[in-house]
């Protein structure tokens, strides 16, 4: 399926978990939020959330000063 | 229970030293670091004083946990009046010499006046003296280290000193310890260099302050390299430093480029902690006391001496991606040179990106830069005008004032091209995607700065996450986008602004106690407080402590004239990034109105001048502020 990362088109398998995606995309929950549709999800919606055909993901980094 | 503080005020014009006592009550309210310094300033130094003159007083201000055994607490606030901006100057610093300093028992030194002839001070516990220093008068940092060490007969010392841009007075020159930790911001070495003081040294201690309740002590301080490792925050530091963040800016379009005219810069990956890590890094590096280890040191063969350290992220961005420079090596040689002559590498690179881009509009010919080519991407023109600057030479003579004056003297077309605010340069952290960063690098009395209050990333983390159930301690704040503005964020800028001030109080390291991610958090601050010195205090006391010293000094500048009315952002910032990820993205202009009437209101702040009122100041304990009196 097709959805948005981070304004980029991508595909996606079907069915995947938050966590799963982010497992796919590479990202370190421990310092990267996932925004799906605008809404910045909370962990313990990583397992129970899936990602659906058209949804808008965005992967936010923890950034600090230094 | 808070001890009284001890203090040395040097008279430089009389070549004398006396110790002062700060009573117990009077050091609790400002508490080592910055605030101590700001308190003093007032006690020393006259409304009007000429930042380079003798009546500016200088303070160095230890942490009152330097040289505890543990992480983070070796720091040191240098302040003064800028001679960058006029306002309030102020600057941290850590490695060894703090804890040096407390560990000789001094919290405080105060340099009033100006020497006859170049001097040093030589500090130890029960002693202290002005020694003749004209044999190491223009000797860069590492040289003069050297004969230092030879001639006190002994490498046992931490020495705080400038290099020759502070005796040069280069308005950007920084206070140098181990040749390679930087009191940068602000300029505080040309002030040093005015006094014609050299250096401090003290000497080393095989052991510094015993905690006041060991048992506890250690159990804030066990099994620290375990929870270093466990920390995704702690474990990136030590691996890749703190320019391993550089390529994460860059790929969301954000890292400040081109004299900040873009996010994007193609050779970002060439010039991040990761590059570094596996090209020219010799060692990581720590302070005192510190299992983190984010310092770098890199080695090139004849070209990179280790003495001298290696980058941070703000080094590498501002000598490399702001003059569109991608060569590791070369970032890394400015970097070596800005810790020989002694240079704040923010304020270096940035002014030379800002000539850069003069050069490109054509408003500098190359008559104006000594032949030289200052384009973008020039790295051996980089390198050649950050030795001209610190030698005050050609260009570097007006470069070495600093991209606000500089424009001034260039004309009215240089003054869009300035990336500075209240004429200190802008550090790489971009606004228009860390929103708060707008309201806080307006507002922030000595200039922009990327140190004075926790990014927006840290609001954007999933409210169920720990940095986040740390953050509701000083909240709670609603889960935010990076780029929103609006009056939870202000909250949280001004909130977190408090807590960060009150870390450069107390003297601490802002990546290892924070409120949020850092290695320990508000309750282990509390913890710490109480097992390290004794002092039983409580969240809102610390918070009061770190509003005080922004009123403190706030109040230091409005009694230079300042108002709201420096307040005021690049207009840059407010047109959308041209290009990348981030294409469009700006600083709202009618959301940063708001934002900023937010602020001075959640400060307590008169909207119409942006000074603090006299209820304010009475309620922070400093009506003696409102009255004119001296503290």
């Amino acid at each position: 399926m097709r959805v948005s990362v981070n304004n980029r088109e991508q595909d996606v398998p079907e069915g995947l978990t938050v966590r799963a995606l982010m497992e796919l995309l590479g990202v370190d929950p421990r310092r990267t939020s996932v925004a799906l549709n605008g809404r910045v999800l909370l962990i313990a919606e990583y397992d129970t959330t899936r990602v659906s055909p058209g949804d808008a993901v965005r992967t936010i980094r923890m950034l600090a000063g230094g | 229970m808070f001890a009284e503080a001890r203090i040395l005020e040097v008279d430089l014009s009389a070549l004398t030293c006396t110790e002062r006592r700060l009573p117990a009550e009077t050091y609790r309210l400002y508490p080592g670091g910055s605030a101590l310094a700001l308190y003093l300033m007032f006690q020393h130094t006259p409304a009007g004083a000429d930042p380079l003159g003798p009546e500016n007083a200088l303070v160095f201000a230890a942490s009152p946990l330097a040289s505890l055994p543990v992480a983070g607490q070796s720091r040191m606030t240098v302040a003064a009046r800028s001679p960058l901006t006029g306002a309030v100057g102020d600057s941290q610093s850590g490695g060894f010499f703090p804890a040096a300093l407390r560990a000789n028992g001094w919290d405080a030194l105060v340099f009033k006046g100006q020497a006859p002839h170049p001097v040093y001070l030589y500090l130890r516990e029960d002693a202290y003296e002005l020694r003749p220093a004209r044999h190491i008068w223009g000797k860069v940092t590492g040289d003069a280290e050297a004969l230092l060490r030879q001639e006190l007969g002994t490498d046992a010392l931490e020495i705080a000193q400038i290099g020759p841009a502070g005796e040069q007075q280069v308005r950007y020159a920084a206070v140098i310890t181990m040749c390679n930790r930087a009191n940068g911001r602000s300029g505080m070495g040309a002030v040093m260099g005015s006094k014609l003081l050299k250096a401090v040294v003290v000497p080393k201690k095989a052991r510094g302050l015993k905690p006041a309740d060991q048992k506890e002590f250690m159990t804030l301080n066990t099994r620290v390299a375990e929870k270093v490792a466990a920390s995704p925050f702690m474990e990136g530091l030590h691996k890749y430093g703190t320019a391993g963040e550089l390529t994460d800016h860059a790929e969301v379009g954000f890292l400040p480029t081109r004299n900040l005219s873009t996010g994007v810069f193609a050779e970002a990956e060439a010039i991040g902690g990761k590059t570094m890590a596996a090209t020219i890094l010799k060692e990581r590096d720590t302070c005192h006391g510190c299992a983190v280890h984010c310092k770098r040191v890199v080695e090139v063969a004849g070209e990179l001496d280790p003495l001298y350290g290696g980058p941070e992220y703000e080094t590498c961005a501002t000598f490399g991606s702001y003059c569109g420079v991608g060569d590791l090596t070369a970032v890394s040689k400015a970097n070596m040179l800005c810790n020989m002559y002694g240079m704040d590498t923010i304020s270096c690179g940035a002014t030379i990106a800002f000539a850069m881009e003069c050069v490109e509009q054509g408003i500098l010919s190359a008559a104006d830069t000594d032949g030289l080519d200052l384009r973008f991407g020039n790295a051996e023109a980089m390198l050649a005008m950050v030795e001209k600057i610190a030698r005050r030479q050609g260009l570097g003579r007006l470069l070495g004032e600093g991209s606000a004056l500089a424009a001034r003297a260039i004309g009215p077309a240089a003054a869009p091209l300035v990336m500075a605010v209240k004429g200190l340069e802008v550090p790489a952290h971009m606004p228009q995607y860390k929103a708060s960063l707008s309201v806080i690098y307006a507002a922030n009395p000595f200039g922009a700065d990327h140190q004075s209050s926790e990014h927006d990333t840290s609001l954007s983390m999933p409210a169920d996450h720990w940095l986040r159930q740390r953050l509701d301690l000083l909240g709670p704040f609603p889960t935010q986008m990076p780029g929103d503005l609006d009056a939870d964020k202000v909250r949280f800028a001004f909130s977190t602004q408090c807590f960060y001030s009150l870390l450069d109080t107390v003297g601490l390291c802002q990546f290892v106690w924070g409120p949020t991610w850092q290695l320990y958090g508000p309750e282990d601050l509390i913890r710490l407080l109480r097992a390290g010195i004794g002092w039983e205090t409580t969240l809102g006391e610390l918070l009061k402590i770190g509003e005080r010293r922004l009123n403190l000094m706030r109040a230091f500048n409005a009694r230079e004239g300042f108002t709201r009315a420096e307040d005021k952002l690049p207009a840059c910032f407010f047109q959308g990034l041209p290009e990348g990820p981030a294409a469009g993205a700006r600083v709202d202009p009618d959301a940063f109105a708001r934002a900023m009437e937010l602020y001075y209101h959640y400060a307590g702040w008169d909207p119409v001048s942006g000074n603090p009122r006299p209820g304010k100041l009475a309620e922070l304990n400093l009506g003696w502020l409102a009255a004119g009196q001296a503290g």
